[in-house]
């Protein structure tokens, strides 16, 4: 896994509990080294075990954790701004998770995303196929969604529904989870500024 | 010369009601696919212009329609001189009062796009630079499907280039100005993705460059006395050695060995040794030149190597200086510590060929000569030991 997606939870956990609960949570983790690099690739297992602890240290589900996670990338401003490029409205955005995961290719050729698939259903919902060879996505992406259904202004419920009980845990196929969204009003609220080229080094 | 526009309202006076309905489908349908197409007529005069290009323009479509293209282009590049005509279009031209640049009349622009990309600067902004293509010339009427293209006229469409980032930004384009066809959006969003990742390699290097000096500063340097270490030594004879053999400079080795340091570990305990090396190191720098580099090679032995040829008068004198520091007495918590020292050089100058490894023996056997004629004296060695030579009149031994 890229270091960039180990270093964006160090991130969320400084910049919402501090250094001093990140740095324990890593001890927790029992993790080598001082951080991640963000271009380098690291082993699965030490995300999992950072999330691990960092839940076992803040005492929280995972799933709220992951969801929280999410929400905080798009309060990013550079992740925020990546992702309005998929549509000048929610609905546009919603469409463009088709091809998420090949349009962070084309930023960073390592990064693997999950696969993502959008369909909409007969009663007027989407529903969003998150597919990965780790579980806990769906959450991230969940929480992806209500950050950006509030910055384009829009009303929406999401969900997670939990992993199909009784699913074969030897299955060596990707873990699937599914999240569905129902868009109650595209224009609930004003979206936030987007200016298309914002010069390139201004924050 | 006629005037602007006559051609334009004549022509749309002309036309029955059913081709004005087929040209605003026409113009619609041609926005939605060339956001910034320009339709000229032959006198150059514009006909037509896409939704996007007259943002670019930035007035109302009646002041654009029916204009001469001159009065909002110059065809130059951005920062360069504005094109002229070529001679073979202006000896078969009859215009009169003509400054004779490109796009003053159709002939021009149309000999000039049928050869080459046409680059234009905004007359108004001369710093918005567009460049553009010809679509379509028609020769004769073009009946049909495209009932307003008459003959001569001229179909141009627009892109932004290179430029692109920084002109959607001044005009605040947004997505809906460019083609569904358009790859501008994901031109943006690339240029966006790529300079945030440069950013991190930015960061990434840095940090590397540091952990890289950090490490070398700890692999050369000796952590007790912070003088350079045996390793450092050896780069540095390495590069000295490779001096002198091309004729650049010589050099000479001073080489120290600490007597009677050995008593002070083992009766005064190890912190007063390493009080005393230390010592030992600041005094050796505060004795040596700016380019002569001090080193500490293990245990109570320092070696120096001193730049710029030093002859013997003066490597005696500086020898004689060092001994006087290590005489001096130092005191660590109420003990004195006795030390001395027994000095060895070399200079690379009495060499006939050069290797590090003889050097280093030479030094260490004239060191070793120095400690067997009762230590505290310096001896000068090079070649086989017999070559040892008494330190003569500058020999520290006979200094009070």
């Amino acid at each position: 896994m890229l270091g960039l997606i180990n270093r964006s939870i160090e991130t969320f956990l400084t910049d919402t509990h501090g250094a001093a609960l990140c740095a324990r949570v890593r001890r927790r983790a029992d993790l080598p080294g001082e951080s991640y690099e963000p271009l380098l690739q690291y082993d699965d297992a030490q995300a999992l075990r950072l999330i691990d602890a960092a839940c076992d240290e803040l005492g929280r589900a995972r799933s709220e954790f992951l969801e929280d996670l999410g929400a905080h990338l798009c309060s990013r401003e550079a992740v925020r701004r990546l992702l309005r490029y998929g549509g000048c409205d929610y609905r546009g955005f919603l469409n463009s998770l088709n091809e998420l995961n090949d349009r962070a290719r084309m930023a960073i050729p390592d990064l693997k995303l999950p696969d993502l698939h959008l369909v909409a259903t007969q009663s007027g919902q989407f529903r969003l196929r998150v597919a990965a060879d780790l579980p806990g996505w769906g959450a991230v992406l969940a929480g992806i969604l209500r950050a950006m259904a509030d910055d384009y202004g829009s009303l929406a419920l999401i969900e997670v529904s939990p992993r199909v009980a009784g699913g074969d845990l030897r299955d060596p196929g990707p873990i699937a989870e599914t999240v569905t969204i129902q868009l109650l009003d595209a224009t609930h609220a004003e979206a936030r500024q987007f200016a298309l080229a914002r010069m390139i080094g201004e924050v | 010369m006629s005037v602007p526009g006559e051609n334009t309202v004549t022509r749309l006076a002309a036309q029955p009601p059913p081709d004005r309905g087929a040209q605003a489908y026409w113009l619609t349908l041609l926005t939605g696919l060339l956001p910034m197409f320009l339709w000229l007529d032959e006198q150059a005069c514009i006909l037509g212009v896409g939704r996007t290009l007259r943002k670019v323009l930035g007035v109302p479509d009646a002041q654009i329609v029916g204009a001469p293209f001159s009065r909002f282009f110059s065809v130059a590049r951005r920062g360069g001189a504005v094109r002229m005509c070529p001679k073979e279009l202006r000896s078969s031209c009859g215009a009169v009062d003509c400054d004779r640049q490109v796009g003053r009349c159709g002939r021009s622009l149309g000999a000039m796009t049928a050869e080459e990309m046409l680059h234009v600067t905004l007359r108004m902004r001369p710093q918005v630079s567009l460049r553009g293509a010809l679509v379509g010339h028609a020769d004769q009427p073009v009946q049909g499907g495209a009932p307003t293209l008459a003959g001569g006229d001229m179909l141009l469409n627009f892109s932004f280039g290179i430029h692109l980032r920084e002109l959607v930004a001044e005009f605040d384009l947004t997505e809906h100005d460019f083609s569904a066809a358009d790859l501008a959006m994901e031109m943006l969003y690339l240029q966006e993705a790529k300079s945030l990742v440069l950013e991190e390699l930015r960061a990434l290097t840095g940090r590397l460059d540091q952990a890289r000096k950090a490490a070398e500063d700890q692999a050369l340097s000796d952590p007790l006395t912070k003088l350079a270490n045996r390793r450092a030594m050896a780069q540095a004879l390495a590069r000295a050695v490779d001096h002198a053999t091309n004729g650049l400079a010589n050099f000479a080795l001073l080489q120290i060995d600490l007597d009677h340091f050995k008593t002070i570990n083992d009766t005064q305990g190890h912190a007063a040794g390493d009080f005393v090396l230390q010592l030992v190191a600041r005094n050796l720098c505060e004795s040596v030149r700016g380019g002569d580099l001090v080193a500490r090679m293990g245990g109570d032995e320092f070696l120096v190597l001193l730049r710029g040829d030093p002859s013997r008068a003066e490597i005696g004198a500086l020898a004689a200086r060092i001994i006087e520091q290590l005489e001096a007495p130092k005191w660590y918590r109420g003990q004195e510590c006795l030390v001395s020292g027994s000095l060895g050089a070399v200079s690379s100058r009495d060499y006939e060929s050069l290797e590090v490894a003889a050097l280093q023996n030479d030094v260490d056997r004239a060191t070793y000569a120095a400690k067997a004629a009762g230590r505290g004296c310096l001896r000068f060695g090079s070649g086989p030991v017999e070559n040892v030579e008494d330190g003569s009149g500058a020999s520290p031994c006979s200094a009070p």
